[in-house]
């Protein structure tokens, strides 16, 4: 199985977990208290996965880009594809005579 | 309502669409991934439309918030940039059913479209400088790929890997402005960055060369992916190697993404009233805009004519943004009215270039998929074998030239009005001038552009060609038709520019 449908799997797994106990109560993303102090980080080691847990969550996904992007790069190609002709520049003139010269 | 159902709905079809492959290979109906990513789309924007009339927004997914927490906020100019993202992610993605059929690795593709997308979304919706570097980086490495994804030429390979370089050096350089932020305030929190540099700035307890030296390096961070000259010598290449639907998503949005976040961060954290950073955008947009003029006239390559038309409009954006701020900074309040025109100008050419940009580039797809070559010389004349392209192609390029009543002429008319509202600052004079004149230069060769594409005698190539299928040219009359409605509902638009510029221009 290809590295990017084994990081799929695990992705869509995490999100069915996350979403089990989102979407019950969707109460859980709440609008932010003004009223709350911040915590002291010394007694929240844990923070990173509480408080920026929307950062945790997005960098998932990026392993999971990053995945996709080396298979994508990685991947077999079964025809010729894309026929699509650039225009290539002309060299200078001094670079062809630089040429003839050699 | 939550702010992050549309990022969830993208990436979730992200991760969804690899293991739907799997299946559709099996029971031999692969084009099941192109529907998850349209139906993706489509629902992202339905959620991003009915965030409508009930702004601004502020999210925080853990019960203490900012600025430990992550904060996603939600203001008009925010949402109105997720709109424009998605909207063009949606036609995309419709018109890459028949276009990237030919190619292998499409689960990837679309894949890294949805994320692409998201990670836009999300820069849009950040409200704290970690967090949008996080959704920038994730925007960043879907880009990379789906630039070199016809990896089996060497040109796509090599302006990948020069994308990757120069953008990687860039967000390298915003993110050490971002940490020098961090150690002078101790939060990365918009909100509280603004009042945090207005008391540091007053008490005078840090060096003014270090703000603006955070301020450089936000708008050359973020200015390498915006394709700011000089730091856009990535764009010329990547954007014509990309496969169109790729470069219209490039060209269209993902340097608008560099563009919101310069002048996202700098406005609200850094005030215009305080810090003069308009000066520094002026410059830039005029060197901008005068550059890439030159050097999109010398082009050969439909493409790559058109990548240098984005740095162009990429310029006027710059001066907009940066007359808006200039203004505030040496007449203060008494000429916010001026401020506020040049912002609607600019916002409003982040919209008309998006479409147009787009609709360009999708049609530059579909000669190029007909005829099977980019080159100017050998397209003459297919505007009469693709009639609708052509017509598309038109609209497109004379809404860029700015041809009234086209809205690229009105977006234009008040960066300039702005510009001219002040004739004793000769600066701004100077600088209305330079884009008057870069704006009659720019509209030749679009005009010219057309008229070889839609006048001239068909050539050998053109001659077999046909038009192309209809999924690739749904998505172009719709943006044609866009351009036009724009025109016709201009007053609707610019109510809506003028919240989100607001939005812009009272800080936080």
């Amino acid at each position: 199985m290809r590295i990017e449908k084994i990081f799929s799997i695990i992705i869509v797994t995490l999100l069915l977990i996350i979403a089990s106990f989102y979407v019950i109560d969707f109460s859980k993303f709440i609008p932010i208290p003004q009223s709350l102090g911040n915590p002291p980080l010394e007694e929240k080691p844990y923070f990173i996965w509480t408080y920026r847990s929307i950062d945790v969550f997005i960098q998932g996904f990026i392993v999971f880009a990053s995945a996709a992007a080396i298979a994508a790069l990685f991947r077999i190609e079964k025809g010729e594809g894309a026929l699509e002709e650039a225009v290539i520049e002309e060299p200078i003139i001094e670079e062809k005579e630089e040429e003839e010269y050699e | 309502m939550l702010i992050l159902q549309p990022i969830i709905v993208l990436l979730g079809a992200a991760a969804i669409i690899p293991l739907i492959d799997l299946l559709s290979k099996k029971i031999g109906f692969e084009k099941i991934r192109d529907i998850i990513a349209i139906v993706a789309f489509l629902i992202a924007f339905i959620i991003l439309y009915s965030f409508f009339g009930n702004l601004p927004q502020s999210f925080s997914i853990d019960p203490y918030g900012p600025p430990l927490g992550v904060e996603l906020r939600v203001d008009n100019l925010s949402l109105y940039m997720a709109i424009i993202f998605c909207g063009l992610g949606l036609l995309v993605s419709i018109y890459s059913i028949k276009y990237m059929e030919i190619d292998s690795g499409l689960d990837k593709y679309y894949s890294l479209l949805l994320i692409l997308v998201a990670g836009m979304i999300g820069v849009a919706f950040s409200n704290d400088f970690f967090n949008l570097y996080v959704f920038w980086e994730m925007m960043c490495i879907a880009s990379y790929t789906l630039v070199s994804f016809r990896k089996y030429k060497w040109e796509p390979v090599e302006a990948g890997f020069k994308y990757l370089v120069m953008s990687t050096i860039g967000s390298l350089i915003s993110l050490y402005g971002i940490s020098l932020l961090y150690g002078l305030v101790g939060t990365l929190n918009f909100t509280q960055l603004h009042s945090a540099i207005e008391k540091i700035y007053r008490n005078g307890s840090a060096p003014l060369s270090l703000l603006y030296l955070i301020i450089c390096m936000i708008i050359v961070g973020f200015g390498v992916t915006a394709a700011m000259v000089p730091l856009h010598t990535w764009l010329p290449d990547a954007h014509p190697a990309a496969p169109s639907s790729i470069s219209a998503m490039l060209s269209g949005v993902v340097i608008k993404t560099g563009v919101y976040a310069m002048f996202r961060s700098l406005f609200t954290i850094f005030q215009p009233k305080i810090f003069d950073f308009g000066t520094i955008l002026m410059l830039f947009g005029v060197l901008t805009i005068t550059v890439a003029n030159f050097m999109a006239l010398m082009q050969k390559d439909i493409k790559r004519l058109l990548a240098y038309s984005s740095i162009v409009n990429i310029g006027y954006i710059l001066v907009g943004g940066g007359i808006g701020a200039y203004v505030l900074t040496h007449y203060g309040l008494k000429e916010a009215s001026i401020a506020g025109i040049a912002i609607i100008g600019s916002l409003l050419h982040i919209l008309n270039h998006a479409i147009s940009k787009g609709l360009l580039f999708l049609c530059s797809g579909c000669f190029t998929h007909e005829a099977k070559t980019r080159a100017i010389s050998k397209l003459e004349g297919i505007g009469k074998r693709m009639p609708l392209s052509g017509l598309s192609l038109s609209i497109g390029l004379f809404n860029l030239a700015g041809i009234p009543p086209l809205s690229g002429f009105w977006s234009k008319l008040f960066i300039i009005l702005a510009g001219l509202s002040i004739p004793e600052n000769n600066f701004m004079l100077a600088i209305s001038i330079i884009v008057i004149l870069n704006s009659i230069f720019a509209a030749s060769y679009y005009l010219w552009l057309t008229q070889r594409i839609m006048l001239k005698k068909p050539t050998e190539i053109v001659e077999k060609v046909h038009e192309a299928p209809l999924s690739m040219v749904f998505p172009i009359i719709v943006l044609a038709i866009l351009c036009i409605l724009i025109t016709i509902k201009l007053d609707l638009f610019i109510k809506i520019v003028e919240l989100a510029s607001n939005n812009l221009l009272g800080g936080v």
